[in-house]
């Protein structure tokens, strides 16, 4: 995805929309609201051995095992334990799987004018993981482009690259 | 009358028979109707539909069919939207049977219905706008009617006169006919049509049911089976490609129809099982039969009710009267066909989804049943009712369990037929008896058995019973003997092949698996350990076991299989008596049984069939090499040891052995000494995939729901076999263990 040319305005209006807005210790993003499956209170974790990090495991939801995983190791944030995390429960291309955040915030609209490409801080901050930044409010929402964030996910090889950068990241266990 | 829509036309067309007059006037009334009430129909398009009900009204029986498929063009093109023009070139024909009499009949309908046996026809492919989920449907249904049509020709095998069987496989060619024309596959409905006259004439007593009629009709019904693959492989967009043999087929089945043509009074197109116009009127005493045959004679294409009334040879109240009855029966007919479905099919991903539900229900439950409250004295009323509730769960979960069981029967019948056409081939005499063919498994198990069984029927057959010649001469029978048996034991489901053939020759066996080098000898082993030797790989080849060539069926593969839905197969033989094949099948795949093991503060399911033993090492036991690897010593034997926390990366877990478990898990020379923590008890499990999110993790299976709604993962013994002695150089050892610990 080209979100880090700003000359392409046609992209501008797709990310225009209504999204649900989270906490990562202090920084605030978006998902897109077609994403989200439901939001569920944390529950006992499953580690799964071999695998990256950031996937914290897997849980039952209502019968089904679904993965989860933290962003905040996935962006190597710092861990905070929190009373309000919670598991917001996403669906992309029929593939379930749970985000830990440390705080569900709000339901916001983003018009078209409100979303500007992602600034790029070259490679010590990757920034392909955003669609996007939307104010709303007179605050900014980092817009998540889920996709992106769970299909490197999906492959444990692609992902080991990222385990190495994570390293002081504590578990769930 | 309000207007039929065209859906409600396609519905009429779908369920008209060719040879129902009635049926077929009402549908181009409808017809008619429907061009003079739609709005924005174009003058050159009422014109198409007017000439195609003139058409359905008064072509004569046998070339109905051919038209009713033009009609079905044109519905489709209607529904399009499209501009509709008459196409007479209907790709469906009959030829044969009663239009095939002496005078052939001049077509008086502008259908020129060219027979398409008499060309190989150019392969066709799907019609555009081809309904898929319909299309889908129809190959399903299809497949399961043909393979009832095949279990009533065997029943018929040995009873020609049962009349029930010739009806059944009648209904299902019949159906896949109708439908076929309905869908626009004409080639399809052309050739099953031709197998459904030689069915009907049998059911008519026209033919008899000879060996080569049956020969006919089995291969009709296999032909029309690879036909459905054909059609299924072409839903991309590729032509349908009829399987070979198509046309030496149909020219067969026309001969065999044509051959006693004469014979056949009336429209041979028979329809549903109800009596027809001729046959009604005889009973009433209305016209005899010879007036009936002359009049049919003279007028072959006209419709007999309408010809007898010009030859003055019946009146017309009665004939109005009688072909009021047929409807009356056609209807009734097809209301006890209704009634007949007992069954409704349901997405199997929505029947998983319930049975998911309905273990989570089960662990609910549990958790309210283990509530404070409820434990506690002085709530009895409550208790007795959660108690209650739980019962109404638990047969929940039994009944949503049973929902995925389905009979054996269907593979033991694809399997008679099977031996039929072996024993033919090899001129050998087979008695085929089965038992408990209604013994149940999960559906995805008796799919995944149904190829393994065919390996060993075949190979029974080919290698196992002798010839006639053979076995007469050894005292035996002629007629050699398969028995296919089913029956529940211990839990599991045995499935036991016996043959009473030669049996395995064991000096043989012997002999080849030291020239392939599997064994230095025999002389220690056991029987059971010879005849296992067959199932090692690349041990059957071209030159075989016993004398008789054939196939080379690699028994490996039966044996991969079967451990694939956590079977086993066994053997047992005695030389000149026959050879006896067992598997032993779990109830279903779903259900593991399994032992939950703790590692550290994790838990894992091991599953209960792959361990030997479990035993706590004495310090002699064990031994290292290198300082490193560690081997267990058991009975004479040694076995690495695999220690799951390293493996895993498990913290807090106990690394003594004095402390820890060792169990004995997978089998042959990969065997391996799994170290856990503590052994927590068996439960049966129900595994689940880890969900696509998360890949494929090496040395698990999948993950399951504990009884206290957390996830327990299953471990896959076969990799962490692998694992243990190939992928684990990186991340062997505590130093491998990158993870910070909480």
């Amino acid at each position: 995805m080209s979100t880090a040319t700003p000359t392409v305005t046609s992209q501008k209006g797709e990310h225009a929309g209504k999204y649900l807005t989270f906490f990562l210790g202090t920084e605030e993003y978006g998902l897109k609201i077609l994403t989200v499956h439901e939001i569920i209170g944390m529950m006992p974790v499953t580690r799964v051995p071999r695998t990256p990090d950031f996937i914290l495991g897997v849980i039952n939801l209502r019968g089904k095992v679904i993965p989860v995983v933290d962003l905040r190791i996935r962006f190597a944030m710092e861990v905070t334990v929190s009373q309000d995390v919670c598991v917001i429960v996403v669906q992309v291309r029929g593939i379930q799987m749970g985000i830990v955040v440390d705080r569900v915030s709000e339901v916001v609209n983003i018009g078209a004018d409100d979303v500007e490409p992602p600034p790029s801080f070259g490679v010590d901050v990757p920034t392909d993981f955003l669609l996007g930044i939307g104010k709303a409010q007179g605050r900014v929402k980092l817009l998540l482009d889920i996709d992106h964030v769970l299909s490197s996910t999906e492959f444990a090889q692609t992902a080991a690259a990222v385990v190495g950068t994570s390293d002081s990241a504590p578990t769930a266990d | 009358m309000p207007q039929p829509s065209l859906d409600e036309l396609a519905l009429l067309l779908m369920q008209l028979d060719p040879a129902d007059e009635v049926g077929a006037r009402r549908f181009s009334e409808a017809m008619r109707e429907a061009a003079d009430t739609s709005a924005g129909l174009a003058p050159m398009s009422i014109i198409a539909v007017l000439k195609c009900t003139e058409a359905v009204e008064n072509c004569a029986a046998s070339e109905r069919e051919a038209v009713l498929v033009a009609a079905g063009t044109m519905l489709e093109a209607w529904m399009r939207g499209d501009a509709l023009t008459w196409v007479t070139a209907a790709p469906a024909s009959t030829g044969s049977g009663a239009s095939a009499g002496p005078s052939a009949p001049t077509p008086s309908s502008p259908v020129a219905a060219k027979p398409v046996a008499d060309a190989p026809a150019a392969p066709e492919t799907l019609p555009d706008d081809v309904d898929l989920d319909l299309l889908r449907d129809f190959i399903n249904e299809s497949r399961e009617m043909l393979a009832g049509a095949e279990a009533a020709l065997l029943q018929l095998e040995t009873d020609p006169t049962n009349d029930e069987a010739v009806n059944t496989v009648f209904r299902a060619f019949h159906t896949v006919k109708g439908t076929a024309a309905f869908l626009g596959l004409g080639q399809l409905s052309a050739f099953a049509h031709k197998a459904e006259s030689v069915l009907s004439q049998v059911r008519d007593r026209v033919l008899a049911y000879s060996a080569h009629t049956a020969d006919l009709s089995l291969q009709s019904a296999d032909n029309l089976r690879e036909f459905l693959d054909a059609v299924e492989a072409a839903i991309d967009g590729s032509p349908i490609l009829a399987p070979d043999g198509t046309h030496a087929l149909a020219l067969a089945l026309d001969e065999a129809a044509a051959g006693k043509a004469d014979e056949a009074s009336t429209d041979e197109v028979a329809p549903l099982p109800a009596a027809r116009l001729g046959d009604i009127l005889v009973d009433r005493g209305v016209v005899d039969r010879a007036t009936l045959e002359a009049v049919r004679a003279e007028d072959p294409a006209m419709p007999l009710g309408q010809a007898l009334v010009q030859h003055n040879a019946a009146p017309l109240k009665d004939v109005a009267q009688a072909l009021r009855q047929q409807a009356q029966q056609q209807k009734q007919v097809r209301q006890e066909s209704a009634g007949a479905a007992d069954s409704i099919r349901v997405r199997t991903d929505r029947l998983d989804k319930l049975i998911d539900m309905v273990g989570e229900l089960v662990i609910a439950q549990a958790l309210i049943a283990a509530d404070g409250i409820v434990m506690q004295a002085g709530h009895q009323g409550l208790s007795r009712k959660v108690s209650m509730a739980g019962k109404i769960v638990r047969d929940l979960q039994d009944l949503s369990m049973s929902m995925r069981m389905v009979p054996l029967k269907p593979v033991f019948q694809k399997l008679a037929r099977l031996v039929r056409d072996l024993s033919q081939k090899s001129g050998k005499t087979v008695e085929f008896q089965t038992h408990g063919e209604d013994t149940e498994l999960d559906r995805n198990m008796v799919d995944a058995i149904a190829d393994p069984l065919v390996h060993m029927v075949r190979n029974s057959l080919d290698h196992g019973l002798e010839a006639p010649a053979e076995r007469t001469a050894s005292g035996k029978r002629a007629a050699g003997v398969l028995r296919l048996s089913a029956y529940h034991a211990g839990g599991a489901v045995v499935v036991e092949l016996h043959d009473d053939g030669r049996g395995l020759n064991r000096e043989k066996i012997v002999a080849k698996a030291i020239a392939k080098g599997l064994i230095d000898s025999g002389k220690q082993m056991s029987d059971r350990d010879v005849f296992a030797l067959i199932f090692a790989p690349g041990f059957s080849t071209a030159d075989k076991v016993t004398d008789i060539s054939g196939r080379g069926v690699g028994m490996d593969v039966v044996r991969r299989n079967i451990e694939g839905i956590r079977g086993t197969i066994e053997i047992s033989s005695a030389a000149g008596e026959g050879t006896t094949f067992k598997l032993r099948l779990p109830l279903t795949l779903a259900i593991t049984d399994g032992m939950l093991v703790r590692v550290g503060s994790e838990r894992y399911i091991v599953p209960t069939t792959s361990i030997q033993l479990s035993f706590r090492p004495s310090p002699e036991q064990i031994c290292t090499v290198a300082g490193r690897g560690e081997m267990v010593v058991l009975r004479g034997e040694t076995l690495p040891i695999v220690r799951l926390h390293r493996l895993f990366k498990v913290p807090n877990a106990r690394e003594r052995f004095d402390e820890s478990l060792l169990m004995l898990v997978g089998d042959g020379d990969k065997r391996v000494a799994l170290m856990v923590d503590d052994l927590l008890g068996q439960h049966q499990v129900v595994a689940k995939s880890l969900g696509e999110g998360i890949g494929r993790i090496d040395g698990l299976s999948g993950g399951a729901i504990l009884g206290d709604g957390r996830v327990g993962l299953i471990i896959d013994i076969g990799q962490i076999v692998q694992l243990s002695r190939t992928g684990s150089s990186s991340d062997d050892g505590p130093r491998g263990d990158r993870r910070a610990v909480a």
